[in-house]
């Protein structure tokens, strides 16, 4: 049954995505790499927000909640794909996509599914440190402690006002 | 190997979001809402993911060629450059007659203009050729400047946001006897790269710009027996190889090629036969790109008139 309520979040989390997904897709992108993947998963991560909705309590929380569906769908995803890669030989085709030189967007590869969240949502999406320690479902020192760590994965120099700085 | 952090933000954000996501999520949206309703309340979750939309990737073909009618800011600036490049064929030769660059934050243009000249150096003047050649000049140029305008005007409607590449180049694809043809290859990039040809060719001979009609007998019926034909390629290729798909015998028959447009792209290979150029989207789905057909000879045989094909 749908209570006034419920309906009520799941407009709400319908409007977060249509305002966010397309930060939802370059988060997934950085997971999967490629326009069809990280599309199909904003497409679920949209239908797994709206029937589950109702699980949100606080509409303070949507926003990092989508992030965590998202993070989690691609990580399906790529889960998935390892799975399939048996019976899915690469095709050639005629013409090649044309990617934008994403080399330096590989330099996230160094680092975890967990870390790459962080410095994701911290530094591109300028996120909070609280905000990420909910979608992430960490205490801050956790966050803060990943996001150390990430960066010296990525032999990147920052002073210390730089990573604590809050916008 | 060290990255600047600033560097990987700017890549982040370049990261260009297809235009043809919005719908989707309206339509997983939608999908979701239905299907909670089709649950009969309490089980709504019971739904089963990952779901598929039917002709989900003929959908986003045409999301994406719908995508390119769009965007982005400044003035560019216009250079032209004379500069020459080597000598093509006998009689008809090719400059860079002025290049067109600008680049603004994400939109960015690079265009190459080319002029035909005959070269009027001792060999006899050849006033109808130097007439063809002035033709397709102006051809030339108002292609060019609809590409150009339209560049110009999705920088100005994207005021600063927009993300494009817009590229031009140009080569002789044909210069025999007969025929001399220039392609041009035009290329849009913006959430996925469409690509789109033109070809324009002078019959040496004649002295005159052809098109695909005056290379048969005039009232002939050329299309139908190379519309066939190209049928009969794309189902071959598609029944040897999985991995190719032509809008033939499709789901969706108001996809399917049916016939060739009357101003087919073509040009004539190194062995005089001719083939036919479709643009991305035309006949295939994107990821297909520019497609061609080699028409046999024979196909046409009795209709082509003399001297063109081999």
């Amino acid at each position: 049954m749908t209570t006034p309520n419920m309906q009520k979040m799941q407009q709400l989390v319908e409007q977060e995505l249509l305002s966010s997904y397309d930060s939802l897709y370059r988060l997934a992108f950085t997971y999967v790499k490629n326009e069809a993947d990280a599309m199909d998963i904003v497409q679920e991560t949209a239908y797994k927000a709206i029937q589950n909705s109702a699980s949100v309590k606080n509409e303070a929380f949507i926003k990092t909640w989508l992030w965590r569906i998202a993070i989690n769908t691609s990580l399906e995803s790529l889960r998935g794909r390892q799975r399939e890669i048996s019976y899915e030989a690469p095709v050639e085709y005629g013409k090649e996509d044309v990617y934008m030189d994403f080399d330096t967007i590989d330099a996230l590869d160094v680092l975890n599914e967990k870390e790459r969240a962080v410095v994701v949502l911290r530094y591109f999406e300028d996120r909070k440190l609280q905000e990420i320690a909910a979608a992430l479902e960490e205490n801050l020192s956790t966050v803060k402690s990943i996001l150390y760590r990430s960066l010296k994965k990525m032999k990147i120099k920052l002073t210390e006002g730089e990573l604590c700085h809050e916008p | 190997m060290n990255h600047d952090l600033n560097q990987i933000k700017q890549d982040y954000q370049n990261i260009s979001v297809p235009e043809a996501l919005k719908p989707k999520v309206t339509d997983a949206i939608a999908k979701a809402k239905a299907d909670m309703a089709n649950a009969d309340g309490g089980n709504s979750r019971k739904t089963a993911l990952p779901f598929h939309f039917p002709f989900a990737k003929t959908a986003w073909a045409a999301a994406a060629a719908l995508a390119l009618i769009i965007l982005a800011n400044s003035s560019p600036s216009i250079s032209y450059a004379m500069e020459q490049i080597p000598v093509i064929g006998a009689m008809i030769k090719v400059v860079t007659f002025r290049e067109y660059e600008h680049q603004d934050n994400q939109m960015e243009a690079s265009l190459k203009i080319p002029e035909v000249q005959i070269p009027q150096d001792g060999t006899e003047g050849n006033e109808a050729l130097e007439n063809a050649a002035q033709e397709l000049n102006g051809t030339i140029k108002a292609y060019t400047d609809e590409i150009i305008a339209a560049y110009e005007a999705d920088v100005k409607a994207a005021g600063g946001e927009g993300t494009q590449a817009v590229g031009l180049d140009y080569e002789v694809v044909t210069d025999n006897d007969r025929l001399f043809s220039l392609r041009f290859r035009q290329t849009i990039t913006m959430a996925g790269a469409a690509q789109s040809e033109k070809i324009y060719h002078i019959d040496k001979q004649a002295g005159k710009m052809v098109t695909l009609e005056d290379l048969f007998q005039e009232g002939a019926d050329y299309k139908t027996p190379i519309s066939e034909n190209i049928k009969q390629q794309m189902k071959e290729q598609m029944a040897q190889d999985d991995a190719l798909t032509y809008y033939v015998d499709s789901e969706v028959p108001e996809w399917d090629f049916k016939e060739l447009p009357d101003q087919a792209n073509f040009y004539v290979n190194e062995s005089g036969k001719l083939v036919i150029v479709f643009d991305e989207y035309q006949v295939a789905p994107g990821y297909m790109g520019i497609v061609t057909f080699e028409i046999p000879t024979e196909a046409v045989a009795g209709i082509v008139k003399e001297g063109y094909l081999k």
